[in-house]
């Protein structure tokens, strides 16, 4: 949940405003609905290999050679995924709290945490995540609401149909990259105790991840009606400064920050742990662990690479969000209907 | 077990310099700003004034400031609360940057209250001030904006708070009680950016102004006859007009009303609680007062507030708008000076009635100023003509902001009394 909602802290309900204007909430709903067909094909693969991982169950279907450059496809979006992530939480908190603090300084403190999750696994980041929700729910919750109570314009989703209903249609349909992350329930499946609860986890995660991302944007419409949407840097961190109930009650930022370091932090660690499982599995590494350090190094690296945040951001929305749905959607749809045919196939000689 | 004790630990101080190694500024070299001004300065540039707080001054009870003279300077001095200086720049953080050259401190605007703009730059428009403004980290969106008649450079050297020591929690406290008073806008520059940047919206922002008679321990009276302006209520003048005398030599009194990011004009007092009741936002009982219905040379004060949200109902036929506008009012008797006694049936339907004829016509005044004499949507009309187009597109080539001033409309506002305070009838004095 918290891999595929984080985005609500970083550009995104912006870059959905300007494409969207005061529908910009449609478009994630549909990407959501859309979503829902990379669930079924994950859980489809995950079904016909039961204990196995995705890219394991991938490189089974569709053999060494291509199921492995599947896989090298999957590791390649969650490097993306994760060293975008680097960039843009770290460029934020320079942004807005740390001004003189240099960028690389924030990068290692981030990748430091990181590093610790990923070296002592799945568990110990789940744990994390569990223990973080419940502060992230509330606190998301709370800022929204506080937003909404400090400030709302009147008919702000109007005109209904944003810049048009085919235009909202067409990008709500790319924008099922926007629930690319999902894709880590094929890596993580495998590690569940209770294996049974996989289809249970996946639908949760993508139910609400699309729950905040929808509220975000919503709320976002509404605190900064179009056009000063599609104008707001951080829509998440502005709502969070707008809002006072009072002398005692305001610059809430300040909780706000913790909570987003929290979730950045989870979120980045998250994407290498699947990069790094996804890698050793195609090299036949016995241990991932081993390269938890070596592609954090270049994860630092990469994420210098963009010259600016706008760059950073560009990145996200016109590639990630763009043509993320080759990977997330596209291929495990492959993959399961590789699997289906050759299943069919298997029981027609066995008749 | 001590390997991972060992990494956590190494962990936990390699993350210790992140809190502030960079960053870290100590307050006492901070210099916080309470409130900005913005004049007209020379060469395009804007003449930015300062309102810095003297924290341990303010904190040992100390107050007013020291002022310097334009274009830099200053000096608080002993029992000074606050420092006053001016420096011309193209914007904000330049402006900042000049101060370094003779403010000791860092200047920081994170706990800025207000912005003061100048009637100058609000004339010629203050889009190249604002639109940068919002951009800087440490201008927070919930500044409050105001206009000085005047300079803002004059009313800040003026806003000398007597009964607060801090400025900024002066201005705060001032603009927390318009909730209530609505005597200004309470507008953040939220609020305000927001209304600039859609087509046809009205921006608002409170009037204030400096007092020079009221400093140099004098006042300015009325003409006998001139019982307070327009509609005959000592709330219908603007700021730097008020018949008083004492406190402090400024004044928070009306609405300055833009179109785009240019000043269209000034409403008064009474016009902002008018606009207020348009909007909705009359909701904390606040003090109307009106002439006496049996007795007309006398004033009965009520403290009214929206009954219930105004119902605006927008017809668009083609180009055409027509806007009707109903206004439900509730109220209770706060002061009748005459003998006559309200609480009765008829003498309260009496009062009523010309509740609602007095207000009806300040209401139908403001509509007429701002829609038809200055093309501008104080009220959300454009909000609710939005449902009507399918899209963005659509909406936008329609431009509502040159059609504002063709509106056509209508208002009928209904007043209930609720209750008649402490005394049922009059006290009777007798011979």
């Amino acid at each position: 949940m918290l891999f595929v909602g984080a985005k609500i802290f970083l550009a995104l309900p912006r870059t959905l405003a300007e494409l969207g204007g005061p529908a910009a909430w449609m478009i994630v709903l549909i990407g959501g609905l859309t979503a829902s067909l990379t669930v079924i094909a994950i859980l489809g693969v995950l079904t016909h290999f039961p204990g196995r991982s995705l890219p394991e169950a991938t490189e089974a279907v569709l053999g060494p050679v291509i199921g492995s450059l599947v896989n090298l496809a999957y590791a390649a979006f969650f490097y993306f995924v994760g060293f975008i992530g680097l960039r843009e939480f770290s460029e934020n908190i320079v942004a807005a709290i740390l001004p003189r603090t240099p960028l690389p300084a924030v990068l290692i403190a981030f990748l430091a945490v990181i590093v610790y999750g990923c070296l002592l696994g799945a568990e110990a980041i789940a744990r994390t995540a569990w223990f973080v929700a419940p502060f992230t729910v509330a606190g998301v919750i709370a800022l929204l609401g506080g937003g909404l109570v400090t400030y709302r314009a009147t008919n702000a989703l109007y005109p209904f149909w944003g810049p048009g209903g085919l235009e909202i249609a067409g990008w709500g349909v790319l924008s099922v990259s926007l629930f690319s992350e999902i894709l880590i329930v094929g890596v993580l499946g495998a590690e569940l105790r209770q294996r049974e609860k996989l289809v249970k986890a996946a639908w949760w995660s993508l139910l609400m991840g699309g729950l905040f991302l929808l509220g975000t944007v919503l709320v976002h419409l509404v605190v900064f009606p179009y056009p000063s949407s599609a104008r707001v840097s951080f829509p998440l961190l502005e709502i969070s400064r707008l809002i006072v109930t009072g002398r005692w009650l305001q610059r809430v930022e300040s909780v706000f920050f913790v909570i987003w370091v929290m979730v950045g932090a989870l979120k980045v660690s998250v994407a290498h742990y699947g990069c790094c499982r996804t890698v050793a599995h195609i090299v036949r590494l016995p241990r991932y662990q081993y390269l938890v350090i070596p592609l954090a190094v270049t994860l630092y690296s990469a994420s210098l690479l963009p010259p600016n945040l706008t760059t950073a951001v560009d990145l996200d929305a016109n590639i990630l969000r763009s043509v993320g749905w080759i990977i997330s959607l596209a291929l495990p749809l492959l993959t399961w209907l590789v699997a289906v045919l050759r299943n069919g196939r298997r029981a027609g000689r066995a008749a | 077990m001590r390997r991972k004790l060992a990494f956590s630990l190494s962990l936990a101080f390699a993350l210790l310099p992140v809190a502030g190694c960079w960053d870290s500024t100590s307050p006492e070299h901070i210099a916080w700003v309470a409130a900005v001004g913005v004049d007209k300065g020379s060469e395009g540039n804007f003449l930015f004034t300062f309102q810095t707080v003297l924290p341990k001054a303010a904190a040992s009870g100390a107050s007013g400031g020291g002022g310097g003279g334009s274009g830099g300077g200053g000096g608080g001095g002993q029992g000074h609360s606050f420092v006053v200086y001016s420096v011309e720049a193209p914007d904000v953080i330049t402006a900042i940057e000049m101060s370094d050259a003779f403010v000791a401190r860092r200047v920081n605007l994170l706990h800025s209250k207000a912005l003061i703009l100048g009637e100058e730059v609000v004339e010629e428009g203050v889009g190249r001030l604002i639109a940068p403004a919002i951009r800087y980290r440490e201008f927070r969106r919930t500044l409050y904006v105001m206009v000085s008649r005047g300079t803002a450079q004059e009313f800040i050297r003026q806003a000398q708070p007597r009964l607060e020591t801090d400025p900024g929690l002066w201005y705060e406290v001032m603009m927390t009680w318009q909730k209530e008073m609505n005597l200004v806008p309470p507008v953040r520059i939220h609020e305000f950016a927001l209304a600039m940047e859609r087509p046809g919206l009205g921006a608002r922002a409170g009037v204030v102004a400096a007092r020079h008679d009221i400093a140099a321990g004098g006042a300015e009276t009325r003409e006998p006859g001139d019982p307070g302006g327009r509609f005959g209520s000592p709330a219908a003048v603007l700021a730097g007009d008020v018949d008083r005398q004492g406190e402090i030599p400024v004044e928070f009194i009306g609405t300055a009303v833009f179109k785009a990011d240019k000043l269209k004009g000034y409403l008064t007092g009474q016009e902002t609680r008018a606009v207020a009741l348009l909007r909705g936002e009359l909701d904390r009982r606040t003090p109307v007062s009106v002439p006496d219905p049996k007795h007309p040379d006398q004033r009965v004060v009520l403290l009214v507030q929206n009954q219930a949200q105004p119902q605006i109902t927008v017809r668009r036929n083609g180009e055409q708008v027509h806007v009707s506008f109903v206004i439900r009012v509730e109220g209770d008797i706060g002061s009748v000076p005459s003998v006559t006694d309200y609480t009765e049936p008829e003498s309260m339907a009496l009062l009523e009635k010309a509740v609602e004829r007095y207000m009806s016509r300040i209401v139908q005044d403001v509509l007429e100023t701002s829609l038809g004499e200055w093309g501008t949507d104080l009220y959300g009309i454009g909000d609710r003509l939005k449902p009507t187009f399918p899209t963005i597109q659509d909406w936008i080539a329609w431009d509502w902001g040159t059609k504002v001033d063709q509106v056509t409309f209508d208002s009928h506002l209904v007043f209930h009394v609720r209750r008649h305070g402490l005394q049922a009838e009059p006290a009777k004095p007798q011979g």
